[in-house]
């Protein structure tokens, strides 16, 4: 078993009339510990019901009410643990229950969406279908999008412009301080898929497991590229990542079609012959594409203006 | 997923040897294309069927045999190729995907649907 124990620094904030720490409330993450298996115990806590702790794009916030969270800083050596491994326990402490050389740490109290909130939420209850990946035991699958967000977070100006999500799909406009990227985030339960990129009387592209199938994820993503294209946008590298579980059985004969769509397929971590992780992928696309570097922040408003006209289109 | 038995395969071979000896199919057994076997087919002078069964699963075989077609119509530009691939039930299949396939030139049936088909194919081919 794996234990980290970490002492931040102490920060103090106050948001919506709340101060923290304060003597009833304050909080700290003194220790965060991994022993496969997501499993969160909270001890001690003073004036709050039911606390939840969550890793979402990699950072973990603690939830003290409805409303109010605690973003809890994930020391560096802690993040591959968060990522690979499926049992995390946190235990936290009261400010007067704790040695008094262990400093409260209270970075920041966030309002985060409730959409955040759903899939993001690692906890031990049973998971939804999406999430019941063909994995060997003792694995925990984690959603492409919350690694790729906590990959995001570790650059140094990454930034997520904008979300969307529908019908179990996210797409997101972001940058990584260097380069505009449009995401879609490939994260069936499933592992064995054929990709067709092929449309066939209007229907657009399917990819196919046993059994099921699921619309291309590079549609959404070449469709609105070529939107904003049409617009003058086009300095954007169009990403799709796929869950490292999934498996391309004609990746082979795709990618020439991938390259040719200007979509870069990626894995999170994950390095084939024909499809190489995100990282990789987009530093080779910023190789090939000099003219995407250099971010202009007007353009990012345009492109995300540009973005929910297309959506309110496709609605 | 039901699969289909060498016995099975072997019995369906026969079957399909006698109902379309008359009809001057020749019977060809264990096909090898680079790395990919079939185990039989079925040929006439313009059009080929190559039948396989479900061994892994259904869209890894189905890719298989795609590709076996592939390399065949490469070999046989002027013939029309035909997949079929044997599973024990089409339940469970997504319908979507029965219809890529045959879009592709390749059926996913049940054995005593093969016959049917070829019948079918050829009164359309000639």
């Amino acid at each position: 078993m794996n234990k980290i124990i970490y002492y931040p620094s102490e920060k103090k904030y106050s948001t919506a009339g709340y101060s923290y720490p304060d003597p009833d409330n304050a909080l700290e993450l003194i220790r965060l510990a991994n022993n496969c298996g997501i499993n969160v115990q909270f001890n001690d806590i003073q004036s709050v019901k039911n606390p939840r702790f969550y890793i979402c794009r990699g950072e973990g916030f603690l939830q003290l009410n409805r409303k109010n969270f605690f973003a809890v800083k994930i020391p560096d050596q802690v993040r591959p643990m968060l990522r690979y491994c499926s049992e995390i326990e946190v235990s936290i402490f009261g400010r007067n229950d704790s040695a008094d050389t262990v400093y409260p740490r209270v970075e920041q109290v966030l309002r985060i969406p409730e959409y955040m909130l759903h899939d993001m939420t690692r906890h031990d209850q049973p998971r939804k279908p999406r999430d019941e990946v063909n994995a060997p035991s003792g694995y925990i699958h984690t959603h492409p999008a919350e690694i790729f967000y906590g990959w995001l977070a570790g650059t140094l100006d990454g930034e997520i412009v904008m979300e969307y999500r529908k019908e179990g799909e996210i797409f997101a406009l972001v940058h990584d301080g260097n380069t505009m990227m449009l995401v879609s985030f490939f994260n069936e339960p499933e592992s064995e898929w054929m990709a067709t990129e092929s449309e066939n009387n209007d229907y657009p592209p399917l990819w196919f497991s046993a059994e099921s199938y699921s619309r291309s994820p590079l549609y959404s993503v070449r469709c609105a590229a070529e939107y904003l294209r049409d617009r003058g946008l086009g300095r954007i590298l169009p990403l799709v990542i796929l869950s490292d579980h999934i498996n391309i059985i004609n990746a082979r004969d795709m990618v020439d079609t991938w390259r040719e769509s200007g979509v870069t397929v990626c894995y999170c971590s994950r390095k084939e012959e024909f499809i190489a992780p995100f990282a990789e992928g987009i530093e080779a696309a910023e190789f090939d594409h000099p003219e995407f570097l250099f971010l202009d922040y007007e353009e990012i408003q345009n492109v995300r203006k540009a973005l929910h006209d297309f959506q309110d289109l496709r609605t | 997923m039901e699969t289909i038995d060498d016995n099975e395969m072997d019995g369906l071979c026969r079957e399909m040897q006698t109902r379309f000896a008359s009809r001057g199919m020749d019977l060809f057994t264990m096909l090898c294309f680079d790395d990919t076997q079939v185990p039989f087919a079925l040929a006439t002078d313009d059009c080929c069927f190559l039948v396989d069964r479900v061994r892994q699963s259904v869209i890894r075989d189905y890719y298989r045999l795609k590709l076996a077609a592939g390399k065949l119509a490469e070999k046989e530009p002027q013939a029309r190729i035909f997949g079929i691939l044997l599973v024990g039930s089409t339940q469970g299949i997504a319908s979507e995907f029965l219809r890529f396939a045959g879009m592709n030139d390749i059926a996913l049936l049940e054995p005593e649907k093969a016959g049917e088909f070829i019948e079918g194919k050829l009164a359309k081919t000639t």
